[in-house]
C-alpha cells in the first residue's frame, strides 16, 4: 500500500467537475499499513443489517462494493471531519492523475452542460483533435459503453484515460439530429502543467508566474521558470496563488525553497502533540533575494497557504489580495488495495511563526478585492495593485 | 447475536418512515395535530407532509424472507477486509476527537442503507427507536409540546396540547428551549434534544427558555403522560353531517376511530366526512381496521413482495358506516395508510374522494427491532388497491377536486370541507 501525503482543500469536489481538478498530496512516505483492529467483533450489528437488507428489500440490492463503499463511507462520516473522505477509485485514480502532473490520455476537457450532456472541449494538437473531434461535441459512449446522465465526470475520465499507446473508441454526437460519430484515439502522454510564467513589465523588472497545484511536478516547473524569468533581466515577482486549492506537501516545501535560503517551512503537529518540522531544502534558485508580491484569494488554501505563510513569516512576500482558506490539516492518504483510497486527518500546522492558519486563513498585508464587475471586464485590480507595489519598491 | 435479531423482530408492516416525520412527532405530535392544524400543515407544503410517513400492522407473520443467515455466511460478500483497513487506519491516526459509543457502528450502517438509494429503508438508532415505537404507540412521557428545531438553534415550540404540563407551566409556541438541566441543546439534532425534555412521568425538567428577545428564563415542568389526540369529531352543516378528523394511524387509532364513528352514526346524520388531509399514514394493521369500518366486503389491500409473492389483506371485524353517504377528505398530505384506507373506499364505491391528489406512497416497509434497540426498516413490499390499482409515486385522484389556495388558508376558509358538505346536503 502506497502511502501519500495530502493538503486538500474544500474545493475539490468543484474542481473536479473541469475534469482535470486538483486538490492536493504529499509525500510518498511509505509506512507499514495499520493493524486492523479487532474492530470486526464489534459490527456485528452491521453484518445483521446488511443480511436483512439482502434478504428483504424489495428494490435492486447493490452490488457487495457498493455496499462495502456505503459503510466505509458511512464510517468515516463518523469522525466528523470535512478532510477525511473515503475516495473511490475512478475518482482516486483522475485525483492521482492530476497529482502527477501527466497521465495517458486524449487530450480533452469534459463538463455537463446545462442539460446534462458530456460536452468536449478539446487541447489543441492533442490526440482528440487530431482524431477529428471537435469542441462541443457530446460523449454518448466511451469503448461502447453508454454514458448515463447521471454518472460522475471523474468516473467518465477514468474510464477514457488508460495507458499510454493504448486506443479508446468514442461515440458522440455533433449536431442535435445528427448520427452519432464513432472516432478511435490513441492515448498519449499528456502533460498537465501547475506552473506558468511570462515578464509582466519589462520595464521595471516585473516577472508573474501563477502556480494552479501543488502536484509532483510543481518544483521542477517553477524552477524552470525562474530561470528563465531571470534570463529576460526579472528580479521582481508576482506569485500567483489565488485559487490554487493546495497539493503535496512536498511540493510546497519546494517552490517555498526558490524563494528563501533556510529556515523552517511549516511545522506539523500530531495527535499526542508531537511536533515536526519541515526545513527549506538547499536548491538553485535566482529568486532568493527578488522582491515578491503574493497573491492571495478565499481559494487559496492549504500548500498554498502553508507557500503565504513561511513567505511572509520569513518577511520574504507581501500578501495581497482578500483573506485565504484557512486550511490547516494535514492529510494522509492511504491507497488501498481496490484503488480506492483514504484520506485521514492526522495533524494540524502552523506557520513557521506558530500562527495557526485552520479556519482563520491568513490576512493579506494589503487588502484588495475584485468584484463580478471586474471580471466581467477582465480587469485585474489585484494583480494591478501588485504590480504597482513592486514597481514603487525598487 | 442472529437469535437476538430473529426474536426481537417486531412482526409488524410498515409503511414508511422518514427523519422528518420523526422529527416533527419527537414531541408526540407532527403527525398528529388536530385536523385544522393538518389541513394547513398539507396545504402549505410543510416538511411534515412532504415527506409521509407510515406504518405498521402488528398482524401477520414475518415473511420468511426475513430470517437473517449467521453473520459469518456474509461476510466473504461483503468485503470486511477494506472495512477493517479502513476502521485501522482512523483509529491508528486520526487527528481530533475519535468517534464515541456506537456511532461508528451506526454511521457504516446508514452508509449501507444509504447505498440502497430508497428513502423509506431507514436505520433508527435506539434513541430514534423508542421515539417512533412511543409515538406509534399513541403515548408517550414528556411535557406535551410539539417542536422543530433548525441547526445550532434551540427548539422551538410549534404547538402546545392543551392541559399538558408544558402549556400549564407556562410555555408559549414560538418560545426556544436553549438548555435543558442545565445542558446546552443548541449543538444536538432535534432527536437527542427531544430524548433529553422527554422521560419518566412525575419526574421534573428544567427548561432554559428563551423568549423573543428577553432575558432567558428557567421553567421547571412535572412530566406526564401524553395521549397524542389522534381524532378530532364535530357536527356540521346544521346538524347533519358529522366529520371526523383521523390525524395517523398509531395502534390506538382503530378503537378511537371506532367510537367516533359510532357516536356521530348515532346522531342519525345526512351524510359522514372522515378528514384524512395531512394524515401521513402509520401502521398497515390500522389501516386494514379502519379500512373494514367503511368497506363491506372483499379486500382493503393487497401487497405484493421481491418473489412476486402476494398477500391479500381481506376486510375484518364489523361494517359501520351502514347506508350513510360518506366522503373522504384527501390531499397531497395523505399518504401511505391513508392512502390505503381511501382507495379501499373508491373501489368498494361506498365513499367520495374530495380534495387534491395523495401523497403517492405505496411500499410497505418491515421494521426489524435490532439486538441494541436499534430499529431497521425495509421496503419489503408494495401495495395496490382491492382493484389492483398501483399508487406509488402518482396518488389517488379525488372523486371530485378542489384545491386550496394561499388565499383560502389566510382566510381561514376550507373549500374542500365545505364542498364535502355541499355534497352530503344536496347529493352531488
Amino acid at each position: 500500500m502506497r502511502l501519500w501525503r495530502k493538503f486538500g482543500s474544500g474545493l475539490v469536489a468543484g474542481l473536479l467537475i473541469g475534469g482535470i481538478f486538483v486538490a492536493g498530496y504529499m509525500i510518498g512516505v511509505q509506512r507499514g499499513r495499520a493493524t486492523p483492529t479487532d474492530a470486526q467483533s464489534g459490527y456485528s450489528l452491521l453484518w445483521t443489517v446488511r443480511d436483512l437488507l439482502d434478504r428483504s428489500f424489495i428494490g435492486e440490492i447493490p452490488a457487495a462494493q457498493a455496499q462495502v463503499y456505503g459503510a466505509v463511507h458511512g464510517l468515516v462520516a463518523a469522525y466528523n471531519d470535512p478532510y477525511t473522505v473515503f475516495v473511490e477509485p475512478a475518482s482516486r485514480e483522475v485525483e492521482r492523475d492530476d497529482l502527477r502532473g501527466h497521465f495517458g490520455g486524449i487530450g480533452a476537457y469534459m463538463a455537463r452542460n446545462e442539460a446534462g450532456d458530456l460536452v468536449i472541449t478539446v487541447m489543441r494538437d492533442r490526440p482528440a483533435a487530431r482524431a477529428g473531434l471537435q469542441d462541443g461535441d457530446i460523449l454518448l459512449e466511451v469503448d461502447g459503453q453508454p454514458i448515463p446522465s447521471d454518472m460522475a465526470v471523474s468516473e467518465i475520465v477514468a474510464l477514457v484515460r488508460g495507458e499510454v499507446g493504448t486506443s479508446v473508441v468514442l461515440a458522440v454526437r455533433r449536431a442535435p439530429q445528427s448520427e452519432p460519430l464513432s472516432v478511435t484515439v490513441v492515448r498519449e502522454r499528456i502533460e498537465t502543467p501547475s506552473v506558468e510564467w511570462r515578464v509582466l513589465d519589462p520595464e521595471n523588472h516585473i516577472g508573474y508566474t501563477r502556480i494552479s497545484i501543488f502536484s509532483e511536478r510543481s518544483g521542477n516547473e517553477l524552477s524552470t521558470g525562474l530561470a528563465e524569468l531571470a534570463s529576460q533581466g526579472v528580479d521582481k515577482l508576482v506569485l500567483d496563488l489565488r485559487g490554487n486549492g493546495g497539493g503535496l506537501v512536498d511540493a510546497a516545501v519546494a517552490v517555498t525553497s526558490q524563494f528563501v535560503k533556510e529556515g523552517v517551512v511549516l511545522r506539523e503537529i500530531k495527535r499526542g502533540g508531537q511536533e515536526r518540522f519541515y526545513p527549506v531544502k538547499s536548491t538553485q534558485s535566482p529568486a532568493r533575494e527578488w522582491k515578491i508580491a503574493l497573491l492571495v484569494d478565499a481559494g487559496t488554501a492549504s500548500a498554498s497557504e502553508i507557500v503565504s505563510g513561511a513567505l511572509r513569516d520569513q518577511g520574504r512576500a507581501t500578501l495581497i489580495g482578500e483573506k485565504t482558506y484557512g486550511k490547516g490539516s494535514v492529510q494522509e492518504v492511504h491507497e488501498l488495495p481496490d484503488g480506492s483510497s483514504l484520506h485521514v486527518t492526522v495533524a494540524r500546522w502552523l506557520t513557521p511563526d506558530r500562527h495557526q492558519i485552520d479556519k482563520t486563513g491568513l490576512e493579506p498585508d494589503i487588502a484588495v478585492g475584485i468584484t463580478a464587475e471586474d471580471r466581467e471586464a477582465g480587469r485585474d485590480p489585484q494583480l494591478a495593485q501588485a504590480q504597482a507595489w513592486l514597481s514603487d519598491t525598487h | 447475536m442472529k437469535q437476538n435479531a430473529l426474536t426481537t423482530a417486531v412482526k409488524i408492516f410498515v409503511v414508511a418512515i422518514s427523519a422528518m416525520i420523526l422529527t416533527l412527532a419527537a414531541f408526540g405530535i407532527g403527525v398528529s395535530v388536530g385536523a385544522s392544524q393538518m389541513r394547513q400543515a398539507a396545504a402549505l407544503p410543510s416538511p411534515a407532509t412532504a415527506e409521509p410517513v407510515d406504518s405498521d400492522t402488528a398482524t401477520g407473520e414475518a415473511p420468511a424472507a426475513v430470517t437473517p443467515r449467521t453473520p459469518s455466511d456474509t461476510m466473504p460478500k461483503l468485503d470486511s477486509k477494506l472495512f477493517n483497513e479502513a476502521m485501522g487506519l482512523l483509529e491508528d491516526q486520526f487527528y481530533g476527537d475519535l468517534p464515541e459509543g456506537e456511532d461508528l457502528t451506526y454511521n457504516a450502517i446508514q452508509g449501507v442503507v444509504k447505498a440502497l438509494d430508497d428513502p423509506h429503508t431507514a436505520f433508527l438508532d435506539p434513541q430514534q427507536a423508542a421515539m417512533f415505537n412511543s409515538d406509534i404507540e399513541g403515548t408517550f412521557e414528556g411535557i406535551g409540546a410539539q417542536v422543530d428545531k433548525e441547526d445550532g438553534g434551540g427548539v422551538e415550540i410549534k404547538y402546545l396540547f392543551a392541559e399538558q404540563p408544558a402549556i400549564k407551566a407556562g410555555l408559549k409556541v414560538g418560545d426556544f428551549i436553549m438548555a435543558v438541566d442545565g445542558k446546552d441543546v443548541t449543538g444536538l439534532d432535534i432527536n437527542a434534544a427531544v430524548s433529553l425534555i422527554r422521560g419518566p412521568r412525575d419526574t421534573q425538567v428544567t427548561l432554559t427558555i428563551q423568549r423573543g428577545a428577553g432575558e432567558p428564563l428557567d421553567v421547571v415542568i412535572t412530566r406526564a403522560s401524553i395521549e397524542i389526540p389522534v381524532v378530532e369529531s364535530k357536527t356540521l352543516g346544521d346538524g347533519k353531517v358529522e366529520y371526523i378528523a383521523l390525524a395517523e394511524f398509531s395502534s390506538v387509532a382503530p378503537e378511537r376511530l371506532a367510537n367516533a364513528v359510532k357516536e356521530a352514526l348515532a346522531k342519525k346524520p345526512t351524510g359522514l366526512i372522515l378528514d384524512l388531509r395531512g394524515n401521513p399514514g402509520g401502521l398497515l394493521d390500522a389501516a386494514v381496521r379502519i379500512g373494514s369500518y367503511f368497506v363491506p366486503e372483499g379486500n382493503i389491500v393487497i401487497e405484493r413482495f421481491k418473489d412476486g409473492r402476494q398477500q391479500e389483506y381481506g376486510r375484518e371485524g364489523r361494517y359501520l358506516l351502514g347506508k350513510i353517504p360518506l366522503v373522504v377528505l384527501v390531499d397531497a398530505g395523505s399518504a401511505s395508510a391513508s392512502e390505503i384506507v381511501a382507495g379501499a373506499i373508491q373501489d368498494a364505491g361506498t365513499g367520495v374522494l374530495i380534495g387534491e391528489t395523495t401523497y403517492g406512497k405505496g411500499s410497505v416497509q418491515l421494521p426489524n427491532a435490532l439486538s441494541d434497540g436499534s430499529q431497521l426498516r425495509v421496503t419489503i413490499a408494495h401495495w395496490f388497491t382491492p382493484k389492483d390499482r398501483g399508487i406509488h409515486g402518482t396518488g389517488l385522484e379525488p372523486d371530485i377536486a378542489v384545491p386550496v389556495t394561499e388565499e383560502d388558508i389566510t382566510a381561514e376558509r376550507d373549500p374542500q370541507l365545505d364542498r364535502a358538505v355541499e355534497y352530503l346536503l344536496t347529493g352531488k
